[in-house]
């Protein structure tokens, strides 16, 4: 790394000599290079298909020479009750796991952090990451045994309460066991990001609180939990993108007629109803859900950018 | 220096553990119930009533896929897949998420909404498939490995990390003259280890897992993934008529469960395995490795 | 901010560089809108060839995905080559992908010249979508008239699979012995016995004291309340293959009601669910489940034949529905994988026996079948209008399989001595190998260890061999079950062969499918009193159901007159008729 050859030592004089553009951040731009080439190619090119929202795709005719009809598909969507019930469990799913399952995995890893006993600490830590790597095909199975008004888990609540709970027909106790389940399934996953984050916090901190005299609850207070606010907003944020993504395959496993009503999301709900060739529509049902997702995702960029003076927040 | 604990934050520890125990045991209950699925006689199976052991020990299951032919290529084009998806993953977005993080970078800001744009934002399967096949990747193996180099989650992620690296490093080794890629590959990386290792993880497991790319884009058997191979024999296994029986007897028959069930814990056994490599970068202060300068 | 300005790099000049990658990768998708040839064209080009068997032609053939595990250059590719002078470009998709990985290839431009499709909605599709061609009566009654002689009597209605819009749009196929006979119930013989029941129930009545003894007799003898009457099929259609809601079939037979299909009622055709049989059935269905005689988890189980059959073998229920398990295979102990062996293999000296579907206080009883065809069409690509010797040729052929039994065995199951036999107790026996699944399936195309020239799986003859072929070729033990157990008058079938093959069912179709599993549902089980019937159906016949309606009785005035068409051509050519039966 040869310095700049021909400029005076720069720290010491009180002007900064001009570089060129290129100077400055060419060096940035050669490393981002090869993330742009992949997006325009990977991801913005196919967007081309978007346009099919708006039309009615005949192959035929291609892309570009099928018929435009406007917002036509998104009427017919919005114009059908059980669309905008779709839609509306959507939300209403996507908000409980929200609330639910994006603080249990920030316990988890505090909890984890807390242990003393490595041996444990590695034990629990890898044994709450397994169901993540269990499919909901093989998952559903499981589960709709064990939650069966004859399952396990009946027996035994018969054992206290006389009746069993119909885990699996009625509306309110099947979005609790979505809800249960699915945090069940992500909280070790979603631990590790944090775990990965508290790794980095400066031991140092640590040390000098305890000379101050301060308890555990109160390193996790002060300095845990605020080194740790970034990556949560982040990953609040990019959560509530996705908010629209209510967990198909959790759900495709779990469901029947009787529960439609409360867990029929837009994409169980479009898997149902497109099955055929009708591009238009599923186009467009996709595009309902991105720009849900984005506008979500703005707002809370824009809100955790207010709050905190332009520091956190994705951009 | 160990001090006296408080009552109070004795206490604590042990609710701590018992909980977590709980947690634990949760979470593992049924995956042990898969592993004992996979060792039970299909007929078994059918008839229920399995707790934690089997009732008749039986590798049968194991047996069916370990004698398909296709099984042992399909494993190895899996772990190259997702060896290489990584080896891509971590380069590519390290690449791209340290000039993000730079806060003097120009257009910033419209270049961290370019990339986020695309994760919510998607054209759908069929310009996909036709993208790919005119940049002839059908039927490749980069296929798997290239559309899914990058995401707009990792990147985020990463440069969230690097943000929160201490300026001082960066001005260090400015001063010295350092150029941009020296400064990410001798300071920022060796310092995100935690990172790192997270979207490794993350990536490796999306690798194995996945399966319907390779269903799409890969038509030869040679190039074709484990995932797709395990289902294969599941279904060619599972029921069809039994209207006037077959010579073999095929004890599938009963249910496929079973075979499910040894498919999954051979699907999940190796990315299990990972995770113990991976925890070590989750050890406090890791990142002072010493690039004190 | 900084001071040499971007002059260097403008936004312009990168905004135009993305654009042009953009405008060069973006796949369009496009081709040329060609303008599709009026039938009067079609005619023309296609009945004006005669076929030339001397000329070698290329075919590329994408057959029905149920040929799992076929490879390319089998035994039946190259006999088949080799009997019609071909040579054949054959492609393989599994089950479980097929119908996604057809549509990308479609849409990506690669149509095959012969391929399969499902149901008249895929056909309906594909035909607007341009991807395949017109096929006029006339040309298939001009090169296949045996084909259509068979077709006419075995599955007569099933030219509504492939019209579009008045025009035909493909060769449907048939199905004898699947589509034609109904499947019987299986009952748990010694559960009956220990119950003091002597005789298989036969009416409603029998068939409720049956299940009622079934829950409160301790069948299963160990002292504990914990066993049902019946489990049924799961409600609710099972997305992607599009099969409708079978649920409780036989009681909803036993008022003479078919829930999910067209029937004809009072001189109109009218949706089954909307008659008042069903709401009898479903005041049956609510008491029964009421007092314990359904599994009362049986909407939640997942979707399949195999759950419904593990509630038996778990010893939970004494009765289930028969669908593909109610025939004679299924209870013969000398078939080591028959339902029968296997059960008594967990329950050592439990019985099973079939049972008639009961008969209602009406006298009604039925379960369903689907009048010769359970769907499947062979279509053709719209290449084969420059290339018309092409679908000649297959037309030619699917004639000579109408015509020679012989050959069609051959080119289904293969040829006998060499790869089967006839054995006394199985029928069509497989010989070594080809009796293993990975050497069947690689040479004899997924035919596998299934001995059945009576579907319609066939790679390259989808279609059924002619009834009188398929029963010569059963075991007289098998056709004597038959006769008692599964006569085709007590099937309730279909007006319209299948409930989509009505125009705007691809619109409303499944919602009110799903309207009416959920309805339905609820009303069984006891969360909605049984007026909510009532609801139900004027909120049917509100969201499309009124249109449906019309729709399925123009078609069916439609049906009649294509039937009379395709006769009145056949008439026309005066070909020679395949030998008498």
């Amino acid at each position: 790394m040869t310095p700049a050859p021909s400029l005076s030592p720069r720290l010491l004089t009180a002007r900064a000599p001009t570089r060129t553009f290129r100077q400055r951040h060419g060096g940035l731009f050669l490393l981002l290079a090869p993330a742009l080439v992949y997006f325009a190619v990977f991801h913005y090119a196919p967007m081309v298909g978007l346009i099919l929202a708006f039309k009615k795709f005949i192959s035929a005719e291609g892309i570009f020479g099928s018929a435009w009809v406007g917002l036509d598909n998104f009427r017919e969507l919005f114009t059908n009750p059980q669309f905008r019930a779709a839609l509306g469990n959507t939300f209403v799913i996507s908000a409980l796991r929200l609330v639910f399952g994006f603080f249990a995995p920030i316990v988890l890893a505090l909890m984890l952090n807390e242990l003393r006993v490595l041996w444990f600490k590695k034990a629990v830590q890898t044994v709450t990451y397994i169901p993540y790597l269990l499919s909901w095909v093989i998952l559903g199975g499981i589960f709709l045994l064990m939650f069966s008004t004859t399952g396990p888990i009946n027996q035994a609540i018969a054992q206290f309460s006389g009746s069993p709970v119909s885990f699996l027909s009625n509306d309110f106790w099947f979005l609790f066991l979505l809800i249960v389940t699915g945090v069940w399934h992500s909280v070790g996953y979603g631990a590790v990001i944090y775990l990965a984050a508290i790794a980095g916090i400066s031991p140092e901190l640590y040390e000098a609180s305890t000379v101050d005299g301060a308890n555990r609850w109160h390193q996790v207070r002060h300095i845990t939990l605020p080194s740790l606010a970034p990556t949560i907003v982040v990953l609040l944020i990019l959560n509530l993108g996705h908010i629209m993504n209510a967990g198909f395959d959790q759900i495709y496993n779990l469901y029947n007629p009787v529960v439609y009503g409360v867990s029929d999301i837009v994409d169980t709900y479009a898997l149902r109803l497109l099955m055929q060739l009708e591009f238009g529509l599923s186009t467009a049902t996709d595009l309902i859900k991105s720009v849900i997702g984005l506008g979500l995702l703005v707002a809370a960029n824009a809100i955790a950018r207010r709050a905190t003076n332009g520091e956190q927040g994705i951009f | 220096m160990p001090f006296q604990r408080s009552r109070a934050e004795r206490a604590f520890d042990w609710l701590n553990v018992t909980v977590l125990t709980v947690v634990g045991l949760l979470a593992l209950y049924p995956f042990v119930y898969v592993v004992l699925l996979s060792f039970s006689t299909a007929a078994d199976v059918a008839r229920g009533g399995l707790l934690v052991l089997p009732r008749n020990f039986s590798l049968s299951s194991y047996d069916m896929v370990f004698h398909d032919p296709w099984f042992l290529l399909g494993f190895g084009n899996s772990l190259v897949r997702t060896v290489l998806g990584v080896a891509a993953t971590l380069l590519m977005t390290s690449l791209a998420a340290y000039p993000l993080s730079r806060p003097n970078l120009p257009w910033r800001r419209q270049i961290v909404f370019y990339i986020l744009f695309t994760m919510l934002f998607s054209g759908g399967l069929v310009p996909k498939y036709l993208l790919l096949k005119n940049l002839g990747l059908i039927d490749n193996r980069l296929v798997l490995v290239l559309p899914l180099m990058l995401t707009a989650f990792n990147i985020i992620i990463l440069k969230n990390f690097f943000q929160q690296i201490p300026p001082s490093y960066e001005e260090a080794a400015k001063i010295d003259g350092a150029s941009d890629f020296a400064i990410l590959f001798r300071i920022f990386l060796p310092l995100s280890k935690p990172a790192l290792a997270t979207i490794a993880l993350w990536t490796a497991v999306i690798h194995w897992n996945a399966w319907f790319d390779a269903m799409i884009f890969i038509t030869s058997n040679e190039k074709q993934v484990v995932q797709i191979f395990l289902q294969r024999i599941v279904i060619e296994n599972s029921v069809k008529d039994m209207q006037f029986g077959t010579p073999n007897f095929n004890e599938q028959l009963y249910t496929p469960d079973a075979l499910k069930a040894a498919v999954t814990v051979i699907t999940v056994l190796p990315i299990l395995a990972v995770y113990p490599f991976v925890q070590r970068y989750f050890v406090k202060g890791i990142q002072l490795g010493g690039v004190k300068e | 901010m900084f001071s040499a300005s971007p002059k260097k790099y403008p936004a312009r000049i990168v905004l135009t560089v993305l654009a042009a990658l953009w405008l060069s990768l973006a796949p369009s998708g496009c081709r040329r809108a060609a303008t599709p040839a009026s039938t009067a064209e079609l005619v023309t080009t296609f009945n004006a060839l005669r076929d030339d068997p001397q000329r070698h032609l290329e075919i590329v053939w994408l057959g029905s995905p149920y040929a799992e595990g076929g490879q390319p250059g089998s035994w039946l590719q190259r006999r088949l080559e080799e009997q019609f002078n071909l040579s054949l470009e054959v492609s393989f998709m599994p089950v479980f992908s097929y119908d996604k990985l057809l549509k990308l290839r479609l849409t990506g431009g690669q149509i095959p010249d012969v391929f399969w499709l499902r149901n008249a909605g895929e056909v309906r599709r594909a035909a607007a979508h341009g991807f395949i061609t017109e096929v006029p009566y006339e040309t298939l009654a001009h090169h296949a008239p045996a084909y259509l002689r068979l077709l006419e009597r075995h599955a007569p209605d099933a030219w509504l699979l492939s019209l579009v819009d008045g025009r035909n749009f493909g060769i449907p196929t048939f199905t004898t012995t699947v589509a034609r006979l109904p499947q019987t119930g299986v009952w748990n013989r010694t559960w009956l016995e220990r119950v003091g029941i002597k005789k298989t129930p036969g009416t409603l009545v029998e068939m409720e004291e049956a299940l009622r003894r079934f829950r409160t007799g301790d069948p299963d003898r160990d002292g504990q309340q914990d066993t049902f009457g019946m489990c049924p099929w799961r409600p609710g259609s099972s997305s992607g293959s599009g099969t409708l809601d079978r649920s409780f079939e036989e009681i909803f037979g036993a008022f003479g009601v078919m829930q999910n299909g067209w029937m004809l009622h009072e001189g109109r055709v009218v949706w089954g669910a909307t008659l008042p049989g069903a709401r009898l059935a479903l005041e049956t269905l609510r008491r029964w489940y009421a007092d314990g005689l359904i599994h009362p988890d049986y909407m939640t189980l997942p979707i399949g034949n195999l759950e419904v059959r593990s509630q038996l073998f778990k010893g939970k229920v004494g009765y289930i529905m028969g669908f593909n398990l109610g025939n004679y295979g299924v209870f013969e102990k000398k078939y080591p994988t028959s339902l029968q062996s296997l059960h008594q293999a967990i329950h050592p000296g439990e019985e099973l026996a079939p049972g008639w579907f009961p008969i209602g206080p009406d006298g009604h009883r039925g379960v369903r079948t689907w009048d010769g065809s359970i769907g499947g069409v062979i279509v053709f690509g719209p290449q084969l209008v420059r290339a018309p010797e092409k679908l000649v040729r297959v037309l030619a052929m699917f004639d000579a399989l109408a015509r020679d039994p012989e050959l069609f065995i051959e080119l289904r199951v293969g040829r006998r001595g060499l790869h089967w036999d006839w054995n006394e107790d199985y029928g069509i026996r497989k010989r070594a190998p080809y009796d293993t699944r990975a050497v069947a399936s690689a040479e004899l195309m997924g035919e596998g260890i299934t001995n059945q020239i009576d579907n319609n799986y066939g790679y390259f003859a989808p279609f059924s061999a002619p009834q009188e072929v398929v029963d010569r070729h059963t075991i007289p033990a098998a056709r004597q079950f038959q006769e008692t157990y599964m006569r085709p008058e007590w099937g309730l079938s279909d007006v319209l062969l299948m409930a989509d093959t009505v125009p705007s069912a691809y619109k409303y179709l499944h919602r009110l499918v799903d309207l009416q599993a959920t309805t339905f549902t609820e009303i069984i089980i006891g969360k909605r009193p049984i007026e909510a019937f009532d609801d139900f159906v004027v909120r049917w016949r509100a969201e499309g159901g009124d249109m449906l309606t019309r729709e399925a009785n123009e078609l069916y005035l439609q049906k009649q007159a294509i039937r009379a068409r395709v006769a009145a051509f056949l008439v026309a050519e005066k070909s020679p008729a395949p030998p008498a039966p």
